[in-house]
């Protein structure tokens, strides 16, 4: 799943967890993707932001 | 009286044309105009006078080179004839204004009737060639502007091949010979740029570049014209006509002629030049690449941030942390979520969730 599905995703589940289709049985799964997506999404950033400072340090040396 | 040598009327009036064509077939005379009228918009009629006398001249508007008034002194040559009809008159050719006063009010009326056909409009002016490899000089070889110019174009930019129309600068003539030597300069196909000059004089010297048809001529020139006429502070038409109008003669050439060692030094300079801007090209490429990385950079800072949000929000519909303070989690052995006593029968096995653990327990109701 891209990024933006993935994050897409996430605001989904947000949006249930705070709206009126909340239902108790389907929470624990819900919250468990939640935070799976959380932790999936914060990863790609962390990578990605150090790909990006490699950049800035490269081109500060140059 | 010898019958042999009497003439009908038209017969003498024959004879005296052809007399006149053999005798004085062209004449200039001086005068003020009285009587000035044009006629179904073609034939313009004055007679020119001094104290004592007056002789009626004839011409076209066409050929009318300097806006006319009752009053002004102008100097012309003419052909002289006899009509059929209109008796004597003077056919004039060129004409030209004569005194300060009548010269001033001729270039004044030319000057408005010439800016209104829009032949001084900015927006019509060429840009001269920046190297021109055959320059059209327009001047009487006999005038210190041939000899300056020359000199100039030569020290210059000898690069240029000069090629010189010869023509009278000054006098009732001038306007024709110059006039002639524009549209002979304009079938030179190779000629890129044309100057016409001539040195300081009086109004009168200059007058010749005061004419209306000089003008014309010039503001249709096919080949940019530059005109440098007298000194800084005389001002004549053909000059506002030019696509460019130099102060003097000398400075005509200095326009038209690139220097040649300012062009050389801009040749060795070039190598530096073109490095010193491929580098500011580069710099200006690295600054726009360092600020997209910063923007993108940026970009991730926010999107983390949000994640970070997302997560925080989440967290707050931990189920876990409902447990911890102290509610439980009932469920049947079935795994289904109690929410009613109404789904408990008696004997079922309940299952109930604590934070720290599962106590199992049958229903006794």
């Amino acid at each position: 799943m891209s990024f933006s599905n993935q994050y897409k995703k996430l605001e989904d589940i947000l949006e249930w967890f705070e709206s009126d289709d909340f239902d108790l049985d389907k929470a624990d799964k819900q919250f468990e993707e939640g935070m799976a997506l959380v932790e999936e999404l914060s990863k790609q950033l962390k990578d990605s932001k150090l790909k990006i400072t490699k950049l800035e340090s490269k081109l500060e040396k140059q | 009286m010898d019958n042999d040598h009497v003439l009908q009327v038209s017969e003498a009036i024959k004879l005296i044309n052809q007399t006149f064509v053999l005798t004085l077939p062209r004449i200039a005379v001086e005068g003020e105009v009285s009587g000035f009228r044009v006629s179904q918009g073609k034939w313009v009629f004055f007679d020119l006078k001094d104290e004592e006398a007056s002789l009626r001249c004839f011409t076209t508007v066409r050929q009318q080179s300097i806006e006319l008034e009752d009053g002004m002194k102008v100097k012309l040559t003419a052909r002289p004839n006899l009509h059929n009809k209109y008796g004597f008159s003077l056919v004039v050719e060129n004409m030209m204004a004569s005194g300060e006063g009548s010269l001033k009010k001729a270039f004044e009326l030319s000057k408005k009737k010439l800016a209104a056909e829009g032949l001084f409009d900015e927006d019509k002016k060429r840009q001269l060639p920046e190297f021109p490899m055959h320059i059209g000089l327009i001047t009487s070889s006999e005038a210190a502007a041939y000899t300056d110019i020359t000199r100039i174009l030569g020290e210059r930019w000898p690069l240029a091949e000069l090629i010189h129309a010869e023509a009278r600068v000054q006098g009732v003539d001038a306007p024709a010979s110059l006039i002639e030597a524009v549209e002979a300069m304009n079938k030179h196909s190779e000629t890129d740029v044309l100057i016409i000059a001539r040195g300081g004089g009086s109004l009168e010297d200059l007058a010749a570049f005061n004419d209306e048809q000089l003008v014309r001529s010039i503001a249709a020139s096919r080949i940019p014209t530059i005109v440098g006429v007298g000194h800084e502070r005389d001002v004549t038409l053909a000059e506002l006509a030019a696509d460019r109008r130099a102060t003097t003669p000398t400075n005509a050439a200095q326009v038209v002629a690139p220097d040649r060692e300012v062009i050389r030094d801009r040749v060795m300079n070039a190598p530096y030049e073109i490095i010193r801007a491929y580098n500011q090209h580069i710099e200006t490429y690295e600054a726009d690449l360092k600020y997209s990385v910063n923007r993108i950079s940026s970009v991730f800072d926010r999107l983390s941030d949000r994640i970070e949000a997302a997560g925080r929000r989440l967290q707050a519909f931990n189920p876990a942390k409902v447990l911890a303070r102290g509610y439980t989690l009932t469920k049947l052995e079935s795994g289904q979520i109690l929410k009613s006593a109404k789904q408990v029968t008696a004997g079922d096995i309940l299952i109930t969730k604590f934070n720290d653990g599962d106590v199992k327990s049958e229903a006794t109701k």
